[in-house]
């Protein structure tokens, strides 16, 4: 009978001994990598950070992207989303349905590192440098969302950053922000309209996905599909709606709804504190620019139809294209200053942002 | 009889009208109910069981395809306690309760991008059951049950005050309900030799409390486990191996009601297992499986291999 009791004993040791091959650690808030604690080092509030479930680097970024010609790219749709990037005089289109499965890409233009990033969750896209702030990196998915939204990491202070509130958010680099370059968000079928010479992200070399498949089924489109909860629900416009929102300086947000059938909005340029907010829903293209030239004298545009890349005119003559550049008249080759601004979902702007306003909205039902 | 009939109907509707996708990630937790491992004993008399269960979730697939891409491992460590008691020739139950480290590994560039566990009590699973034929028979039997999981695991799990998703959490943090066929039956010509077939169905109820605001409702779960054994001496003891194949189906995974993409799935196992079996010392159980076919719903972590070892006494009171 004592031998058995020593035996059941051993065996309960080899039992404890192999719980403790899974780390001496073990318990939450122990030998894991999720930062901060207590909102202690946080710039927003970590209530809404959340732990998305594949863990820092567990969605890849693509490091080394691969390109391919307009023409060689034929495995987009027509009807699909692309962001479109034109920094130091390269064009460069990164299509969503890749974006979807890596969610950033660290790219080089030139000489310059530029980080992409798209959140499926929020269907928003950013583009910064990689050399600001006194760093020098590349990004990674860190695995947690702020209000649904993408936080990127940075491979050299391992400091966290908001996609949407485009400044650090944890780590050394707090409350620092990023260096943006603004991006275009539009369908293929446009930008091939536009016929500009572009390099066309064709996805991650090695990985075995064709992405040919969206990977979250109908959350583009079911307004009560969400994944996490947001700090102030907003119910003015359908949760999916896509929406172009300009932050200012102060984190307060206007936007314009791209579908949105609101009475007084049928035309295609509107203008709000000195930005013009321009929308096509044919062609499924919002952009918004400042309406004050670097000189000071504030424009008056119009929408110029069926000329992409250009999309205004201006009381001078000038025509100017999605990239606030203009092409011809007295200002051909002058850039206007970019603006802080998104195109993504409306539902987590009121969670992210201070003021969220809404140009010209109907509220619904009404 | 009629008992038994009915939870049977039971079990089958439910399975049948529901509807059930699948589901990957979310289907590491602690397998509890594959390890509801008494089969019939003698009238008052307690079961005991003490194992270490180990499912890693390495694969990386998109539907039945492999990725290109292992850099990550989703683990579950177990540690369950087994008791059971025959209250009569017809009535038993079995209790299940584990102790569940969640692990979770990611790989770059050839270190360890994020390390995270959790640790704690899991959801504790409460099995009656009811023979319907064989009480006089070693030879074959038929035994029923149904039984409630309850969410005796913590769903609210936070690292750092961040909170974690449902698919870390010890618990599930929802009241479930399980079903179970047993059917156990030896071979006329070789009485050691024994078929058993095991249906098991958990019905998954609700966490109301998920994140605090939300909602959450992991998949149901079936499995269907057929497996073919025999014993054979091995100086003072006997050595039982097992041969089985396992079907599970796991449904899809809601969220405040919405069904969540990559969720669910259906997956094809082979089952190998060992038994040691002395007078009256502990049994020593010993079983590992591998996926045969595995289709998830679009892509998940699925199982890449299992690995279980336990101990088993039978203690009577009858005097």
């Amino acid at each position: 009978m004592n031998l058995g009791i020593v035996k059941h004993l051993s065996i309960i040791l080899i039992f404890t001994s192999l719980l403790g091959c899974t780390g001496n650690n073990i318990g939450p808030g122990s030998n894991n990598n999720v930062p901060g604690g207590n909102d202690e080092g946080w710039a927003v509030p970590t209530q809404y950070v959340l732990d998305g479930g594949v863990g820092k680097d567990g969605i890849r970024s693509i490091d080394n992207p691969a390109f391919l010609t307009v023409a060689e790219a034929d495995f987009i749709n027509d009807d699909e989303l692309v962001i479109i990037v034109n920094f130091q005089g390269i064009i460069k289109v990164y299509p969503h349905k890749v974006l979807d499965y890596h969610e950033i890409v660290n790219d080089v233009f030139q000489d310059s590192l530029l980080t992409i990033s798209y959140c499926p969750l929020t269907g928003t896209a950013a583009a910064w440098k990689g050399n600001f702030s006194g760093i020098n990196t590349d990004f990674g998915v860190s695995g947690l969302l702020y209000n649904n939204n993408l936080i990127l990491y940075d491979r050299e202070t391992d400091s966290y950053w908001s996609q949407m509130k485009f400044f650090s958010i944890f780590g050394t680099k707090v409350f620092d922000e990023v260096d943006f370059v603004p991006v275009v968000e539009t369908t293929w079928g446009t930008f091939k309209q536009m016929n500009l010479p572009a390099e066309v992200l064709r996805g991650n070399v090695g990985s075995s996905t064709n992405y040919s498949s969206y990977p979250y089924g109908n959350y583009r489109t079911d307004n009560n599909y969400l994944l996490f909860p947001l700090e102030e629900p907003d119910d003015r416009l359908g949760a999916k709606e896509r929406v172009l929102f300009v932050v200012d300086e102060d984190q307060d947000v206007e936007m314009v709804a791209i579908n949105y059938p609101s009475p007084d909005l049928v035309q295609n340029v509107v203008v709000s504190n000195d930005v013009a907010y321009i929308r096509n829903n044919a062609l499924n293209l919002m952009v918004a620019l400042p309406t004050i030239t670097t000189d000071g004298v504030t424009h008056t545009f119009e929408y110029k139809h069926n000329a992409l890349p250009v999309i205004l005119i201006d009381e001078e003559g000038n025509e100017w294209d999605v990239f606030g550049k203009a092409v011809s008249g007295p200002r051909t080759g002058e850039q206007l200053t970019p603006i802080y601004s998104m195109v993504g979902y409306f539902f987590p702007i009121s969670s992210i942002f201070r003021e969220a306003n809404i140009i010209n909205y109907r509220p619904i039902g009404g | 009889m009629r008992v038994s009939v009915i939870l049977l109907l039971l079990c089958l509707f439910f399975i049948t009208s529901r509807k059930s996708y699948s589901q990957a990630c979310c289907s590491g937790g602690a397998p509890i109910s594959f390890n509801l491992v008494f089969s019939t004993a003698p009238i008052h008399t307690f079961q005991f069981a003490l194992s270490y269960d180990y499912n890693n979730l390495g694969t990386l697939l998109e539907s039945s395809d492999k990725f290109n891409d292992n850099n990550r491992t989703r683990a579950t460590h177990a540690i369950l306690l087994n008791t059971g008691y025959t209250f009569s020739k017809q009535f038993a139950i079995d209790a299940v309760i584990p102790y569940v480290v969640q692990v979770r590994k990611v790989y770059f560039q050839n270190s360890t991008s994020d390390y995270t566990t959790v640790a704690g009590i899991g959801d504790l699973v409460v099995l009656p059951k009811i023979l319907v034929f064989g009480a006089n028979s070693i030879n074959r039997h038929l035994q029923l049950g149904a039984g409630v999981k309850a969410p005796t695991g913590k769903s609210n799990v936070k690292i750092n005050q961040i909170a974690l998703n449902a698919d870390m959490q010890p618990g599930s943090g929802s009241w479930d309900l399980i079903f179970m066929a047993n059917y156990y039956q030896t071979l006329r010509s070789r009485k050691s030799v024994g078929f058993n077939s095991t249906i098991n169905f958990r019905l998954a109820g609700t966490n109301k409390n998920y994140l605090e605001v939300q909602e959450y409702q992991f998949g149901d779960d079936f499995y269907w486990l057929n497996s073919i054994s025999d014993q054979f001496p091995l100086n003072n003891a006997l050595l039982s191996p097992t041969f089985g194949l396992r079907y599970r189906f796991i449904g899809i995974s809601k969220i405040n009601g919405v069904e969540l993409d990559n969720t669910g799935g259906q997956w094809l196992t082979a089952l190998i297992g060992v038994s040691l079996i002395w007078n009256n010392l502990p049994t020593l159980n010993v079983s590992g499986e591998l996926p045969i076919y595995s289709n998830v719903n679009g892509i998940q972590l699925s199982t890449s291999y299992r690995f279980n070892i336990g101990i088993q006494q039978q203690l009577s009171l009858k005097k």
